[in-house]
């Protein structure tokens, strides 16, 4: 059950997220395009640690650890994410509007 | 297209060239000639089946979540146990239940100590178990006459310990005798001991002096039943018997197996001890001493078993005893002597000398009362319910922890916070109480 969960998981999240990304990081050049995927590895690897550790201590029925596993590892996960995303423009901050322009 | 001229395309689209054919059949052989070089072991086995055991199978029952380094066996060092003097042997009589039982801890403890198993009507089932184990003759016996043939001590060993992963024990260690660990004496057995009848200026000495290796098993207690315990309710004692019980059955088979073979051996268990335990596990490389001064930790399965033990002349290649940084990480843990009920676990942060070694000297009186007069339960297991190393079950993050925990200093003092973050070991895990309890037999 675990490794079909985690498969599954693991597998959607290599997926979506990679197809997402790669047009995001093909437009950067040289270093700052191979700090990127390292850094996108890092975030994998993070997120699927995550993961791994909460279902198996819900399996396991280790309830305190499930709960403040996915507190640590899911907020780590989602601010390293948003971050990312401001760095590679993916998440772009609204443009402020000039009201007195509009008027 | 005419019919013949369709066949004839056919036959063109499947024609099999000689070139082909003889590549096909060359794949085919090279193929089949590899598969025979790989499995030249199955091929084998067969003709060896009667005599000398050749195989080098193992039938372990998992691996170790720490690089282990091999530690000496000699006049100073026991593992990790630093030798300081002459180690004394002693009486079975000194251990803490004897003493209860006749008396020295006082009334209320000598009444608990005939009880305090069996208080539950599970633990009184198998506490009636180990007294079916508990004769010499299941323990000790004359070997066979005739020596049989036996591989060489290397191949030897690796057959004994699978004999005891066959009769399902959790771990299996061979080492050197240290014979200051074998008792002067024999005590009466207790029931005569609670009965007040026992004399004790005959009991019997103890002389294993030609015994020189000994095989030590571990049983685990069971690790969800423990995670669904407070570690002193009404299945404490009943964890503890199980894997009394098992790893007697497992040494008494062992040593008439050895027997049968033509060599002397002798086993020892709960119900029949010749020795002390903690030493010999030690010594048969089977963990570090704990700071609970009495238990000795496994890397895999912490101190969550109960150990039998067998004694031979049997010639065997023996394990070094281990150190994998266990007494550093008890040295600031001390997660057990907090979580103690009474106490009884040292605080202190270094090791003292007792007997002629160093250990972390526990309150040996305070533990034997506690278990025998718990009125919340039957004995008690906190210690070993609490602990960082008991607690968990086999994962990638436990052993990644443990293994750094091994490492360093550090690291080793941030999982012991990070242990009461997950709340490891204190948890109290509901869905893992399958055991019946029955607080009015308790008081």
């Amino acid at each position: 059950m675990f490794f079909t969960v985690f498969s599954f998981l693991a597998g959607s999240i290599a997926v979506f997220g990679g197809g997402i990304l790669v047009k995001y990081i093909k437009k950067l050049e040289g270093r700052k395009k191979v700090l990127a995927w390292f850094l996108m590895g890092l975030w994998y690897a993070w997120t699927l640690a995550g993961i791994s550790f909460v279902i198996l201590s819900v399996i396991e029925k280790h309830h305190k650890a499930a709960t403040v596993g996915s507190v640590l590892f899911f907020f780590v996960a989602i601010a390293t994410a948003i971050l990312l995303g401001r760095w590679l423009d993916i998440i772009k901050l609204s443009p402020k509007k000039d009201r007195a322009v509009e008027v | 297209m005419s019919k013949q001229k369709q066949k004839d395309e056919q036959r063109k689209t499947f024609c099999v060239t000689r070139r082909n054919f003889l590549q096909g059949g060359a794949s085919l052989a090279t193929a089949a000639g590899l598969f025979a070089l790989m499995n030249k072991n199955i091929a084998k086995a067969s003709p060896t089946l009667v005599g000398p055991a050749a195989s080098d199978i193992v039938l372990s029952k998992g691996t170790l979540p720490v690089a282990t380094r091999p530690m000496p066996n000699n006049d100073e060092w026991l593992g990790t146990s630093k030798i300081v003097g002459p180690i004394k042997r002693t009486h079975e009589k000194d251990i803490g239940f004897y003493q209860a039982a006749v008396g020295k801890f006082g009334e209320e403890a000598k009444k608990g100590t005939a009880n305090f198993a069996r208080k539950h009507p599970m633990g009184r089932a198998i506490c009636d178990m180990t007294n079916f184990i508990a004769m010499e003759e299941a323990v000790d016996g004359q070997p066979a006459e005739e020596k049989l043939p036996i591989p060489d001590p290397e191949q030897m060993s690796r057959h004994i310990k699978n004999l005891a992963f066959f009769l399902n024990a959790d771990e299996v260690g061979i080492g050197v005798l240290p014979q200051y660990a074998v008792y002067t004496h024999q005590a009466p057995p207790m029931p005569q001991v609670l009965a007040g009848t026992a004399d004790f200026s005959q009991s019997q000495p103890v002389d294993l002096s030609h015994h020189k290796y000994v095989i030590a098993v571990l049983v685990d207690q069971d690790l969800r039943t423990m995670l669904g315990s407070t570690g002193y309710d009404g299945v404490s004692a009943s964890q503890s018997m199980q894997a009394y019980l098992f790893s007697g059955v497992i040494a008494c088979t062992i040593a008439a197996y050895i027997r049968n073979l033509g060599y002397s051996a002798r086993a020892s268990h709960f119900s029949n001890y010749s020795l002390a335990m903690p030493p010999v596990l030690i010594a048969a490389g089977l963990g570090e001493m704990s700071r609970t001064g009495e238990c000795v930790l496994h890397p895999r399965l912490g101190f969550r078993h109960k150990a039998a033990c067998v004694t031979t002349d049997l010639p065997l290649m023996p394990d070094s005893p281990i150190d994998f940084g266990l007494r550093e990480f008890c040295s600031h843990c001390m997660k057990c002597a907090e979580e103690c009920p009474n106490g009884s676990i040292s605080l202190e942060r270094d090791q003292k000398e007792f007997n002629g070694y160093l250990k972390w000297v526990g309150d040996m009186k305070q533990c034997t009362i506690f278990r025998a007069t718990n009125d919340e339960g039957s004995s008690c297991g906190r210690c070993m319910k609490v602990c960082p190393w008991n607690s968990k079950e086999d994962s990638w993050y436990h052993s990644a922890s443990v293994y750094a925990s091994s490492k360093s200093k550090m690291v080793s003092r941030l999982l012991r916070d990070m242990d009461d973050i997950f709340g490891y070991g204190t948890e109290i895990i509901e869905d893992y109480r399958w055991w019946l309890e029955f607080p009015e037999l308790y008081r």
